[in-house]
Parts: structure tokens; sequence; C-alpha cells
């Protein structure tokens, strides 16, 4: 009889690259198609990450090959355009979640050696 | 040319699989940015940028999993295939320098120019094999066809090869031919992208 797989731990994919962690950041908001998940990221870094298309979907393409994101399909209201959206799947909120804490020790240390002056960022 | 064709000429830079799967997004975000008013100088450059960091991991991941999700004999051929293809440029390679300093007539030279060209479509036609979509199915007959071709005609004009090397230069492309022929089983038609 096979064995069932083991559960993966969120750990096991980290570090994440900052470009996929930006879009699990988006994603961690609702659903969004690509566009949507580009523009949400240049936003939120005040322009300085912006995505292009091929960083995007070989990123989405890899979360999707993990379980970590999952597509679904949606008819746009303003237009005959069905595009695939993208969500996080519980798995890949533990993944978000893990890569955060992760990053939150590493700022931590960072602060601790005096790296990070309070009111520069 | 109109800017959304200049924009799928550069996404041919991606494996087959990914544009598969991906190309149709990929061309809606680029009018989204079109509208947007985003497409300006500094955009093709940063596109050109992103297209070649990321092009390379995209092909190797896909040829990864394509070998991985390939049936044995699919497998064979294609390694198969791309080895002797490979090995048959360096020695034509090898040969035209040879010639470089020799004394060899028109026709030798033209033989010699067509059976690189033929290793070249082989490893082409191979390559192919391990890889998703109709366009590089296509790609792949075309170049096992012309492999197949080139080196029949150069056989002809120059039937100077052993028997044994005619035979494996003739049969190898048509095993290849009948490979890309077969339909595929579920296994390859689910490579993943």
């Amino acid at each position: 009889m096979p064995k069932p797989p083991e559960p993966r731990r969120p750990e096991s994919l980290l570090p994440l690259p900052p470009a996929t962690f930006d879009i699990l950041l988006t994603l961690a908001d609702g659903e969004q198609h690509g566009y949507a998940i580009m523009k949400a990221v240049a936003d939120r870094t005040g322009g300085a990450v912006r995505l292009g298309p091929g960083t995007l979907y070989g990123a989405l393409k890899r979360l999707l090959a993990t379980g970590v994101v999952e597509e679904i399909d949606r008819r746009d209201q303003d237009g005959d355009d069905t595009r695939r959206h993208y969500r996080l799947t519980r798995f890949g909120r533990d993944v978000a979640r893990a890569e955060a804490q992760r990053l939150a020790r590493t700022v931590k240390a960072a602060r601790s050696k005096g790296l990070i002056v309070p009111g520069s960022a | 040319m109109r800017a959304e064709q200049v924009y799928r000429v550069l996404m041919h830079a991606y494996p087959p699989g990914f544009r598969d799967t991906f190309g149709r997004e990929m061309t809606l975000v680029f009018r989204d940015q079109e509208r947007d008013g985003l497409v300006a100088r500094g955009y093709w450059i940063a596109l050109a940028i992103d297209v070649a960091s990321t092009a390379p991991r995209l092909w190797t991941e896909e040829l990864y999993d394509s070998f991985r999700m390939r049936g044995t004999a699919m497998k064979l051929m294609s390694v198969l295939a791309m080895l002797v293809g490979v090995l048959e440029t360096v020695n034509g390679l090898i040969e035209s320098r040879a010639v470089a300093f020799g004394r060899r007539d028109g026709l030798s030279q033209v033989v010699l120019v067509l059976s690189i060209a033929s290793a070249v479509l082989m490893t082409f036609a191979g390559l192919a094999l391990l890889l998703r979509g109709r366009a590089a199915r296509t790609a792949g007959r075309i170049a096992a066809i012309g492999s197949l071709a080139t080196f029949a005609f150069m056989a002809a004009t120059r039937p100077m090869m052993s028997i044994a090397a005619t035979g494996v230069g003739l049969a190898f492309p048509v095993a290849l031919l009948v490979t890309l022929f077969v339909k595929r089983g579920p296994a390859d038609r689910a490579a993943v992208s």
C-alpha cells in the first residue's frame, strides 16, 4: 500500500524570493488578477518594486505548482475578458506567515546591531 | 509594427509551455499597461531586462519538467537525437577547418555544410521532443524532415559514406519523425508548464 504523502511544512519553501513574498502579501488581501497584483506591489512599495510580466507569471507558475496559490476563473464586470484570478491557499497563508516571521527575526537582529535607526525608514 | 506585436515577439523568448499557460494573461497585462499609459521608452528596456533575467530559468524548468514527465522511449529518442546532433555538428565543424586547408572541390564543401545543417536540425528535433505545445511539435517535425532531406540529398550527391553511416543517418531522422507523429500519452500532455 503506498504511503500517504507527508504534510508539507511551510518552512520548507523558505526563504522566498522578494518578488514572490510581495505577491503573497498582495494576495493576503484577497484574490487578484495579474495586473492588479503588479499595481498593488508598485503602490505598496512606492514604485520601488515593479514586477515585470516574466517575474510575475514565473513566480505564479511556481506558486501554483507548490500549492501556495490557486487560480479561479472570473469574468470581469467591465469587459468580456475572462481573466485568471489568483488567491492564497491555506497552505499559502501559512507560508506567507512563516516568511513574515523569518523576516521579522532578521529585522530584530539588524536592529540589535544598530543597523536600523529609528525614524529612518 | 504595433507595440503589441513587438511585445508578442518578445514573449517568444519564453518556453512554449509557459506561453501556452500564461501568454494570454501576459498580453492582457500589456493591454492594461498600454491603456494606463505605462508603455513608454523606459518600459521596453525594463521589459527586455525582465525577459532576459527570467526566460533562462523558465526554459530550464520546462525542460526539466518535460523530461521528468516523458515516457522512457521519448526520453531516449530525445537524448540520443541531441547527442548525435551535437557530436555530428562538432565533427562537421572540425572537418570544415580541415577543408579550409585542404584541396576539396566545391561539391565536397557543399556536402560538408549540408551535413552540419542536418546535424543542427537533428539537435533541434531532439529538443522539440521535450517541449510542450503545438508550435514546438511542428518545429520538431519540420526539423526532423529537414534533417532527413538534407542527409538524403547528401548521400545521393556524394555517396562516400559507409552503408552503416548512411543507414544510421537516414534511419535516425525517420525514427525521430515516427516518435514526433505518435500521439503522446496523458503523462506527456500533462507536463508541468
